[in-house]
Order: C-alpha cells, then sequence, then structure tokens
C-alpha cells in the first residue's frame, strides 16, 4: 500500500498536461501586464495610483496586509497544531507551508512597490531609524520569511531525496535541483532524530515570530495619531483575522487539489470537517474582536460630530456602508452560520464560506486602510479613493504570481508530506507530534539503505551548514542588492546636471568684466589638473570653475568628466553661514570663514553618488567646492585661492 | 559522539545567530540624541527658538499669504487634488463662520511640533529637527512611504506625485533640506518655515507678503529673546500673549507645537 501511495503522490510531478501549460501562461500573462502596469508607475510617477495626500495609502498596503495576513496559516498549521499533537494535520500540513511560502512572496513586493521612490528602497537598510514602525517590520518579515522558508524546508528534505531516488526521467536539471536540495540524505535512524529535532526546534520558534510580525503590521497603522487606527487591539485582531484568512484559503487549496491531483486518499472529508470547524472557531473569534473594535468606540461617540464618531458613522451608514457590512455580514455572519448548520456542512458549503471568509477578509483590510485615512484631519472635504488600473493590474499580477508560484510548487515536490503519511502511517500512533518517539518503534527509513555514524554525522555537518548559509544569505543579501543597485545607479544619468545650465562659456580673463563680484581662482590644485571650463550663469552672479584631472574620479553629477568643481555666487543674504545641513556636513573653517565640509559618501553605502563638498561664505560670495578628494586636500585648494 | 554533535549544533546555530543579529545591528542605527532633538541645545542663547504667532482676529482669508509662499518656495503643483486648487497649500487658509455669522479665517502652516509624529514615524530619518527645532525633509533621502503624510494630525505634508516642473533656474540651485529646490518626484514637502530666510534674520515669504498686505496676521519670531515680528515692527511675544490668550491646535495629542493661535476677539472683523 505504501509504495502506491508514494507512486500517487509522486505521481503530479511528473504530468504535464496541455490544461497545465494552458493555466501556466494564462498567469504568466497576467504577471506581465502587472509588470507592464508597474513599469507605467515607476516611469510617470507615483500619481497613476489613486492614492493621494489624504488617502496617502490603498490597495497596495492592503494586499500587503492581506498576503502577510495568510502567510500565517504555515505557522498555525505545522507549528500550532504540530505542538498540540493534532496529528490529522500531517497531510495539510506542507499544503498550508507552500501557502505561506507563496503569499510571503507576493506580500514582500508591496513594500518596496507602493514606495514613491523603489530606486531608493535600499536607504530601509542603510539608515533604518529603530523607531520608526515600518522598520520593525522589515526586520520581523525579514526574519519571518527566512525562517518559514526553513521549515518548509526541512520536512522537504526526505521527499526531495524520494524524488531524487524515484523520478529518474525527469530533466537534468530538475535531477540536479532533487540531488542538491536533498543534501545526501539517506534516512538513516540518526538522520530521522536530527530532522525531528530540528523541526520541534522550528515549531517553537515560528509561533511568536508569525504572531509578532503580524502584530507588528498592525502597529503600522495604530502608531499613527490617527482616527480609527487609535485600538490598542490591533495587534490581537489582526493575528486573528491573518489566522481565519489563512486557513479560509488553505480550505480552498486544498478543494483544489483533491480534485486535480486525487488526493482523496489522504485529504479525506474528515480534514475538510476539522479544517471548517477550525475556522468556525477562528470566525467567532474574528467576531468578537469585531465587536470590541467597532462596540466600544460606538457607544461612547456614535452619531456625534468628532472625527471619530464621523468615521464609524461613515462606515455604519456613510459611504462605506457597502464595504462595512459585506465585511460583517459576507465576510463573518454567513459563513460562521454556513459553517454552523449541519445541513449546509458540505464541501459546496465550505467552499462558500472560505471564499466568502476570504473576500471579507480583503474587504476588512481595506476599511481599515483606507476610511481612516480618508478622515479630514482639519476641516478639508472627505479624502476620496478609488483603485486605478495599474492598481487593479498590480494587484492582478500578484494574486496570478501566489498561484503560478503554488502550481509551480505542487508540480515539482510533493504536496503530502511522504515520510509522514506514507512511511510512518504504520507507527503514526505513537507519535506525539514533536517527538513522534524514534525510539518505540523502528524508525522507517526512506531508501531502506543502511546507515553508519559517519555518514549521519557528515549529513548533520551539511545541515548546520545549510541553516547558518541560510542565515547568512538572508542577512548579507541585502548587502549585497545594495551594492549592485549602486552600480546600476552609478551609469544612469538621473543626477547630472546638463554643463549648460551654469550659464555660458567664457575665458576666466572675461569673467572679471561679465560677473559681478571679484572671482578667485585656485593658485594650488591638485597634481595633473588643468582648467577645462569656466562658466558664467545667473545674469553674472554665478561662476562655475570645472577642472578636468586623469586621476581625480569623474563626478557623476556632471555629463562630462569633470574632476572637480568651483562654484561662486553672489549670495549676500548668506554673509553669515546658515545652520542647516547637521547630519552630515561639519563646521570648519576656511580663510578665516566658517563653512560646511561633507565627506564623498561615496564608501559602501551610497545611493546619492555625491562627491565630498567644502561651502564658505566670504564677503557676501557663497563658494562651493565639488569633487571626489578628502576633505583635507579640499581645504587645501579653498586656503590658496586668490582673486583674478 | 553525541556530544560533539550536540557542540556542533549549538556552534552552528549561535555562529549563524550571531552573524545575522551583528550585520542587522550594523546597520541598524538609532538616531542619536542630537538628531532626534536638538532642542536641549536651545540653552545656547545664540540658537533661535522659532516660534509663529498668528492673529486669526485680523484674518480675511487674502491668501497672500499661500501666494506668497508658492512663489518663494516654487511650490510644486498638488496633481488632481480639487481641494487643492493647483498648488501645495503649504500655508493653507481654512475659512469657516462662527456663531454669529461672521466669517473666521484660519490660517495653517506646518506648525513645526517639538514632538512631531513625523518625525517619530519616518523609517530612514529623512524627518529631523533642526538646531533650532524647525522639522526638516532630506528630499534626497525619503524613500516615499509616505507614513509621515498619515501620521501628521494636522495634514501639512504633501507628496509630489510626479515629476514637478523645474526650470533651468531651480536647477542649478544646490539644493539643501534648508531651501528644498529643486523639487523632485516620489518625495514628501512641507513648509519649512523659509528656513533659508530666517537664518538670515528675515521672517518667513508669508509673513513678510501679510505685512505688505497691512493684514498684520502672521507674527513670526524666536521665543528665546521673546520677540516676534511681522517683518516691520517687533514685539513681546509674552506681552501678546498676555493680552489675548493663546492656544494651539489640538494640544491634547501632546505634539507640542511651536504655532500659537490668538482667538478672534468677536465683533469685529
Amino acid at each position: 500500500m505504501g509504495k502506491d501511495n508514494t507512486e500517487l503522490l509522486l505521481d503530479p510531478l511528473t504530468r504535464r498536461s496541455n490544461s497545465y501549460y494552458l493555466l501556466v501562461s494564462v498567469l504568466l500573462a497576467i504577471c506581465g501586464w502587472g509588470v507592464y502596469a508597474y513599469a507605467v508607475q515607476v516611469t510617470s510617477g507615483i500619481g497613476v495610483l489613486g492614492v493621494r495626500s489624504e488617502v496617502m495609502w490603498g490597495v497596495y498596503i492592503t494586499n500587503f496586509v492581506f498576503f502577510i495576513g495568510i502567510s500565517h496559516v504555515g505557522a498555525l498549521m505545522s507549528a500550532i497544531l504540530r505542538l498540540t499533537g493534532a496529528d490529522w494535520r500531517k497531510p495539510i500540513t506542507r499544503l498550508a507551508e507552500v501557502v505561506t511560502f507563496a503569499s510571503l512572496l507576493a506580500a514582500l513586493t508591496w513594500p518596496i512597490a507602493h514606495l514613491g521612490r523603489p530606486d531608493r528602497w535600499t536607504n530601509l537598510l542603510i539608515y533604518p531609524k529603530l523607531q520608526s514602525p515600518l522598520v520593525w517590520d522589515l526586520i520581523c518579515i525579514s526574519t519571518y520569511t527566512i525562517g518559514s522558508t526553513i521549515f518548509l524546508y526541512l520536512p522537504l528534505i526526505p521527499d526531495i531525496a524520494k524524488c531524487r531516488d524515484r523520478l529518474t526521467k525527469v530533466s537534468k536539471f530538475r535531477r540536479w535541483i532533487y540531488s542538491v536540495l536533498s543534501l545526501g540524505w539517506t534516512g538513516s535512524e540518526a538522520e530521522m532524530q536530527y530532522l525531528e529535532r530540528a523541526i520541534g526546534i522550528m515549531t517553537i520558534l515560528i509561533i511568536p515570530i508569525a504572531i509578532s510580525v503580524h502584530t507588528i503590521v498592525s502597529w503600522d497603522f495604530a502608531m499613527q495619531l490617527r482616527t480609527g487606527w487609535n485600538s490598542t487591539i490591533f495587534g490581537p485582531y489582526f493575528v486573528a483575522g491573518a489566522l481565519l484568512s489563512g486557513v479560509a484559503t488553505v480550505l480552498l487549496v486544498m478543494a483544489v487539489l483533491t480534485k486535480f491531483d486525487h488526493l482523496e486518499e489522504f485529504i479525506t472529508r474528515k480534514h475538510f470537517d476539522y479544517i471548517a470547524t477550525l475556522l468556525l472557531a477562528l470566525d467567532i473569534v474574528l467576531i468578537y474582536f469585531t465587536i470590541n473594535e467597532y462596540m466600544v468606540p460606538g457607544y461612547k461617540v456614535l452619531g456625534q460630530n468628532t472625527l471619530e464618531g464621523q468615521w464609524l458613522s461613515s462606515l455604519l451608514w456613510g459611504i462605506y456602508w457597502p464595504r462595512f457590512w459585506f465585511q460583517i455580514l459576507g465576510g463573518l455572519i454567513v459563513p460562521a452560520i454556513i459553517l454552523a448548520v449541519p445541513k449546509t456542512r458540505t464541501i459546496t458549503g465550505y467552499l462558500v464560506a472560505a471564499l466568502l471568509i476570504d473576500i471579507g477578509m480583503y474587504v476588512e483590510r481595506f476599511n481599515i486602510v483606507v476610511p481612516s485615512l480618508a478622515i479630514p484631519q482639519l476641516p478639508y472635504a472627505w479624502g476620496m479613493y478609488s483603485p486605478t488600473w495599474v492598481e487593479i493590474s498590480t494587484t492582478a499580477a500578484s494574486f496570478a504570481g501566489v498561484a503560478l508560484v503554488y502550481l509551480i510548487f505542487t508540480r515539482t515536490f510533493p504536496i503530502i508530506t511522504i515520510w509522514e503519511n506514507v512511511d510512518q502511517s504504520t507507527d503514526r500512533e505513537g507519535s506525539t507530534g514533536i517527538h513522534p518517539a524514534p525510539t518505540s518503534a523502528p524508525t522507517r527509513t526512506l531508501t531502506g539503505k543502511s546507515d553508519s555514524a559517519v555518514d549521519s554525522r557528515r549529513h548533520f555537518l551539511s545541515y548546520g551548514a545549510m541553516t547558518a548559509a541560510g542565515f547568512m544569505l538572508g542577512s548579507i543579501s541585502p548587502t549585497i542588492a545594495t551594492a549592485v543597485i549602486r552600480d546600476v545607479k552609478k551609469n544612469s544619468t538621473d543626477a547630472s546636471v546638463p554643463i549648460s545650465t551654469l550659464g555660458e562659456s567664457v575665458s576666466i580673463n572675461d569673467t572679471r568684466s561679465m560677473v559681478k563680484f571679484q572671482v578667485e581662482k585656485p593658485a594650488r590644485i591638485p597634481i595633473g589638473s588643468s582648467l577645462d571650463d569656466v562658466r558664467v550663469g545667473k545674469n553674472g552672479e554665478l561662476v562655475t570653475l570645472l577642472y578636468v584631472n586623469p586621476i581625480v574620479p569623474t563626478m557623476s553629477m556632471y555629463a562630462s568628466g569633470v574632476g572637480f568643481a568651483i562654484l561662486e555666487m553672489l549670495d549676500t543674504k548668506l554673509n553669515a553661514p546658515p545652520t542647516y545641513l547637521p547630519n552630515e556636513f561639519k563646521r570648519v573653517t576656511v580663510n578665516l570663514n566658517s563653512g560646511f565640509a561633507r565627506e564623498a559618501s561615496g564608501a559602501e553605502f551610497d545611493n546619492r553618488d555625491e562627491p565630498s563638498q567644502l561651502q564658505w561664505w566670504q564677503g557676501g560670495v557663497h563658494f562651493v567646492i565639488l569633487a571626489n578628494l578628502p576633505i583635507e586636500q579640499l581645504k587645501q585648494i579653498a586656503e590658496s585661492m586668490e582673486p583674478i | 559522539m553525541e556530544l560533539s554533535r550536540r557542540k556542533f549544533l549549538a556552534a552552528a546555530a549561535s555562529a549563524a545567530g550571531g552573524a545575522t543579529f551583528a550585520s542587522m545591528l550594523g546597520n541598524l542605527r538609532p538616531l542619536t540624541a542630537a538628531e532626534t532633538t536638538q532642542l536641549t541645545s536651545a540653552q545656547d542663547p545664540s540658537v533661535k527658538k522659532w516660534i509663529w504667532v498668528i492673529d486669526l482676529e485680523k484674518c480675511n482669508g487674502c491668501m497672500k499669504c499661500t501666494e506668497a509662499c508658492t512663489v518663494e518656495m516654487r511650490v510644486p503643483p498638488a496633481w488632481g487634488e480639487p481641494e487643492y486648487e493647483g498648488y501645495q497649500p503649504w500655508i493653507q487658509v481654512f475659512g469657516t463662520t462662527d456663531s454669529d455669522q461672521q466669517a473666521v479665517f484660519m490660517p495653517v502652516p506646518c506648525q513645526n511640533c517639538q514632538n512631531a509624529p513625523c518625525v517619530k514615524v519616518c523609517p530612514v530619518g529623512a524627518n529631523y529637527y533642526s538646531e533650532d527645532g524647525i522639522v526638516l525633509v532630506d528630499q534626497l533621502r525619503c524613500v516615499g512611504t509616505r507614513i509621515c503624510l498619515g501620521a501628521c494630525p494636522y495634514q501639512r505634508r504633501f507628496f509630489n506625485w510626479f515629476d514637478p516642473p523645474v526650470s533651468e533656474e531651480e536647477k542649478s540651485i544646490p539644493y539643501s533640506p534648508d531651501y528644498n529646490i529643486p523639487h523632485r518626484r516620489g518625495v514628501v514637502e512641507k513648509c519649512i518655515w523659509c528656513r533659508h530666510r530666517v537664518v538670515d534674520g528675515k521672517v518667513p515669504a508669508c509673513v513678510e507678503a501679510c505685512a505688505i498686505a497691512g493684514m498684520k496676521v502672521l507674527w513670526f519670531g524666536d521665543a528665546a529673546q521673546d520677540a516676534v515680528s511681522d517683518g516691520e515692527e517687533v514685539v513681546s511675544l509674552s506681552q501678546m500673549i498676555r493680552d489675548r490668550g493663546a492656544y494651539r491646535l489640538k494640544e491634547d495629542l501632546g505634539t507640542d507645537p511651536r504655532v500659537l493661535y490668538l482667538p478672534p476677539q468677536g465683533g469685529s472683523t
């Protein structure tokens, strides 16, 4: 029996029908359209979205919260149910973890996609400020992504080994993937022990991480001084909603997979019933939270002309009433009834309820994000928001992308854990979850090979190395990304100043008659420099001396090979130095005048391409020296300035 | 054997964990005391403590302040926000009627909170206090999360949704957060109390325009020196507050704004 079942589970991995390719192409087409829409957003500006100064977050943030929410089901299924010894979860564990994996990939794109300057997203890694909830988000979600990927991967290893051994007819590339990812797994008893232990550790770790993630997502809102977001229950409210939408999604995925991959033997009516009951329980929890969230302010402010009163009445019977009541009735009450009444406790009923809950939860996220922002903080009119075609396209692409990742996963790896469900099915009684008692019964080896202690130690070493590598990769990959982006930016002309904007080109001696102040020129310049160009602009109020030097690195802000530049401008109002630029400019003394200097930010994390700068004020003239040189050298140039 | 494996597990886990945390901590730099609030340096008498007094009694809603601001700061357009009629209203005049059906107008610039929610929520530290307590935005660092737009209880933050029109002349101006020109796309904008002018002893452009129009609604000054000016005459700040009584917007939020409103006395406009 075991062998048959193994083949049944491996069968979808080799099946490739026309409808599969059709589905992949359709999903790819939707993704491609979304990429096009996003390209329009990047090139034209974020104004192509429906968001404006009042409702400054819209569908993108809704998507982010929704997908993060969906992702919680993996932690629930594999960790919480594992910990409580609910063995019925075994056939749907991986199925749920892949939901987590795919939806996290989607969720991660949104915070970047919604930025006004996505090209500068690395600033979040370069200058993170711990007091901002968005930075807590960044830390939490990256930890969660790495953790849940490891959690998906660990129980996958024995099954990948099985694919490696059984699927000999697949393409060379896939065989290579299987052989690399299986880490030389042989299925020895010692290996099983280590695997169980590793899974046990991850089980404990992932629960607090998952809960912290959605709590912190809720804090993105709750930490702002905003009517409707000013709630202390946002953390648990969001977590409960996350689990609800995640379980509903898993129910849908279960139904689809059972139908198309013939998993009836594993995912039985019992599983659907259990999941539906879990869904009902979570639904009731969320109803409880919803009552808290709206009834408490409702008792105090409903009908009053305060901001909070206006917010509440806009939801209950104002412009948002259809969405709000769909969230309450369609997304919570009706599914609860369907899931509770014995007559409707059928697979179809479950699916309808799950679909309603998922849509209802999406609407709920929208109702949290948008109405609170639409409330005017000062006597404005209400903010209006409706998504544009760009937002709808990218959102559709995100959903299609999740489906695509899921589809490809189910066609590459077994979606039901073979070693837990087929190989261990005989000693299931002895298993208690975290420690499925490897000592009570001889653990099945997956390939039947005997092992030696040396072998298992070697494999164990590779585990340790893999885990460490995973962590390292997770932490250094942003650094690599930053470096790559910096290189790309270096070649872009975004920051360049066309030299023509500096005025017309004249000879240095002509400046004396054309310029309204005394022009100065350095007597000492870096060896090999030559004065390339002199420009006079702004009606004789600005002189720019441009020098070339084969050794001094070219400044990317000027289009043509300028090594260093000296700007002199008439600036009577700034005869005393201003007190701005506290962050990077330090006060210096130049020619007995006070000035400011900044080192080039061209070191590791440079996204500005800005050279070193030295500024000072002298007799109504504002001097600026720019070059990719140390400040000391700029000071030497400055100290040698002489009137022409 | 068992022991060595366990040791290895511990070693590998701690090494990985250590490496991760080390690299994260390297990136995570909380604001230094000087960055979060440089208000502490206000003990130094040479450091200004800018303050704004707005006399609601005198405002007739002529909008000269908004016009002057738009010209001085080359304020970018608001892109399809009907409320804003063209340009981002960095200083906006709200109008309403009081209980006697008398028109009441209220100009609202950036409140320059000393406990500013926008500075708190910024994930990259692009919002910061200058030495003299003006909230500035480094438009070269801003990534455009727009969380500060949501956090500001006075709605005094604006966003460049598209490329703002920038003239050749503006391009040649060296950018600084003090005089944030040229404007650029995808970043946050706000009233910066004309910091480029006030460090030089001038009042902001809107205050000057208000005085030229003969309104004398806007008064700008230094709380440390107990003096405010409309650009023409200088009066005592404490005297003004004693005579008229002053309030601040949304005092209950604890944002500690630096804009004081003198309430209208009723009767005459």
